[in-house]
């Protein structure tokens, strides 16, 4: 059984020649499923070129990237497009909802790009709202919500079509702390509920949260450990 | 089908949202739609008015001239007689022309008179209104009769009921005395502003038997280098070819092209293809501000486009295919050059009715046109659309989401 998430020997280099930046220097790494891992480093670490590679968001210079086995790391944009839709949640630090659309059609929207029929697809977006305590607030838009309300909408989108990886970029970046508990307390239930998540941080107090640690710098793998604390 | 349907609800929404820009962009649509619409009609209009006007004038009628500086004598009635023997269903005339004075109870004036045989009456002048034209017989006779338009009848004595009624005709020292017969309808105001215009002044028209002409004139009557035909609806319109043909073989005038020949029908067929001429230079001229209108499109398109980069990054994260997209902005664009066309078709069919009635034409609307001016507006919407919608199609997901 291969491993949900295995990265091999990723480099990603940009403006390649003299002024070359290697934002991924032969990055490595195993998620297995039902993990709960944070990544952590400095502003210009690599770790957000390596969350676009973990989300098909970009492809690497050099090295793979296996998901269940399979590379997607050398797919074309709409092979990406549909790996994404299948096997991603994202949230987001900017929360990337659609100003227009209302939020119960803004978690539609992936499970419309999966091709799920209509009645279907309202059904796992009303519980997915439910789920996150966004019950009431379904024919809302964005503009309508407050930065926490807005973070759990896409939480909803992320989880409603049951992606294997729910991958949280900077998710509490914009929100003051009380919703930040409240973000980091939905995304721990989440794990709880068995689904893997990978966090991406610059916030040791928030990556503190999570069950296992990587910190990235220089775009290199500085530490990787089990963090002893963990607790739900 | 159904995700079709979704994907053009989620285009009129994100038109409907943006309302203010929409009714800016379709009115580049709306203004070259309702032109082409209203110049094909107002168009159309015209060319059927001419042509009614033409027609009128004459349909089955040609005239066959001889070259006098070639041929050795004019025709003859000999000649007219070997015609109607020869072309079963086929009529002809000779007819000469001069202009004289009238004088009735009521004033004198100036007068066109056309001498001819009774086969005249074929010739499509008005319809006769009352009266008879004069017969063979009177023809024969020298009858002293005439048929004249009812202004003229009105004008000569001060009624439209002058059957029965006599006039005297001159014509240079000599005059003669006439009985009217017959009465036609007037021309049409075109017809009469344009024979008024040549004239300089009010002319009246009378027909009157060559005989009686001849006589009362001192005409000479037993050559002339024209001949009139006419030939019933059985005829194919080739039937003055082959007439001329007959004339030539009969004066011994073949391979000389010393006879030719004028017909209304061809005077029909060239002022149509004028109108045409003319209806396809404004119709271009409003196709140039379709396209001008096309190009608006595109370019509030591309606007749309770098303004929802965002949002197009995100659908692209959650998994949207580049066709999705692509289908998105193209079924936007789609919309709102189809409910601009839909908007310039009503416009255009209301500006033309406006024109038509201000020049006193009957507005002719071909549903040809409205229906390919829509289904036009549509493609126009689809083929500007294309390079914005691929512009959004291509974006990279990471580069969209990076921009704010």
């Amino acid at each position: 059984m291969p491993a949900l998430v295995e990265v091999r020997d990723i480099c990603k280099i940009y403006n390649p020649g003299e002024n070359e930046v290697r934002a991924l220097d032969h990055v490595s790494l195993t998620i297995e499923e039902g993990e709960f891992v944070a990544i952590i480093g400095q502003s210009g670490s690599g770790k957000s070129t390596l969350m676009n590679m973990l989300g098909c968001l970009d492809t690497p210079t050099s090295g793979i990237y296996l998901l269940h086995g399979m590379d997607v790391s050398h797919m074309s944009d709409d092979e990406q497009s549909d790996v994404r839709n299948r096997e991603i949640g994202f949230i987001f630090q900017g929360f990337n909802l659609i100003q227009s659309l209302t939020a119960l059609e803004n978690v539609e929207l992936p499970l419309m790009y999966r091709g799920v029929p209509k009645r279907k697809r309202r059904e796992l977006s009303v519980a997915a709202l439910e789920h996150v305590g966004l019950g009431k607030r379904m024919t809302h838009k964005p503009s309508e919500l407050s930065g926490g309300q807005q973070q759990r909408v896409a939480i909803a989108r992320a989880i409603a079509q049951a992606p294997p990886i729910l991958l949280a970029d900077e998710p509490t970046g914009n929100l003051d702390s009380g919703s930040s508990r409240e973000i980091i307390a939905t995304i721990k239930n989440l794990y709880a509920e068995g689904r893997t998540v990978i966090l991406i941080t610059h916030d040791p107090g928030i990556a503190a949260q999570a069950k296992r640690i990587i910190t990235i710098s220089d775009g290199k793998i500085a530490k990787d450990e089990i963090n002893e604390n963990f607790t739900l | 089908m159904d995700t079709f349907i979704e994907y053009l609800e989620s285009a009129i929404k994100n038109i409907l949202g943006n309302k203010m820009r929409t009714a800016l962009t379709m009115l580049g649509i709306i203004i070259g739609i309702a032109s082409v619409i209203a110049a094909l009609t107002i168009g159309n209009g015209m060319a059927r008015y001419v042509g009614n006007e033409v027609d009128a004038i004459g349909g089955n009628v040609a005239d066959i001239y001889l070259d006098m500086s070639v041929a050795d004598r004019g025709f003859n009635n000999d000649d007219i007689r070997e015609i109607k023997d020869n072309f079963p269903g086929v009529s002809a005339t000779f007819y000469d022309n001069e202009y004289g004075i009238s004088s009735g109870p009521r004033g004198a004036y100036d007068t066109l008179i056309t001498a001819a045989g009774s086969d005249y009456q074929k010739s499509t002048l008005t319809k006769l209104e009352t009266g008879t034209y004069f017969t063979d017989d009177q023809v024969d006779q020298g009858a002293r009769v005439c048929v004249m338009m009812k202004n003229d009848a009105v004008r000569l004595f001060g009624t439209a009921d002058a059957l029965g009624k006599t006039f005297e005709l001159s014509v240079g020292g000599s005059s003669i005395e006439l009985e009217v017969i017959g009465i036609r309808e007037n021309w049409s105001e075109m017809i009469s502003k344009m024979i008024d215009m040549e004239t300089d002044s009010y002319t009246a028209m009378i027909e009157m038997p060559l005989t009686t002409y001849a006589r009362a004139f001192g005409k000479d009557i037993s050559e002339f280098h024209s001949v009139e035909i006419y030939w019933d609806n059985t005829q194919p319109g080739t039937i003055v070819k082959s007439i001329v043909r007959f004339v030539e073989n009969r004066l011994g005038l073949r391979g000389q092209d010393a006879v030719y020949y004028m017909s209304m029908s061809d005077v029909s067929g060239q002022v149509d293809s004028i109108m045409g001429a003319i209806t396809a230079f404004i119709s271009l001229v409003a196709a140039i501000s379709l396209l001008v209108g096309g190009i608006g499109v595109m370019n509030i398109m591309l606007v749309t486009v770098t303004e929802r980069t965002r949002e197009i990054g995100i659908r692209k994260s959650i998994g949207a295919r580049t066709k999705a997209i692509l289908f998105q902005f193209l079924a936007e664009s789609a919309i709102i050059s189809l409910m601009g066309g839909i908007v310039g078709v009503i416009v255009g069919i209301a500006g033309a009715y406006v024109g038509c009635i201000l020049l006193d034409l009957e507005p002719v609307i071909d549903f040809k046109i409205v229906i390919g001016a829509t289904l036009f507006s549509m493609m126009i919407g689809i083929f500007f659309g294309i390079y914005p919608a691929r512009k959004a199609a291509k974006l990279k997901p990471i580069d969209a989401l990076a921009r704010n």
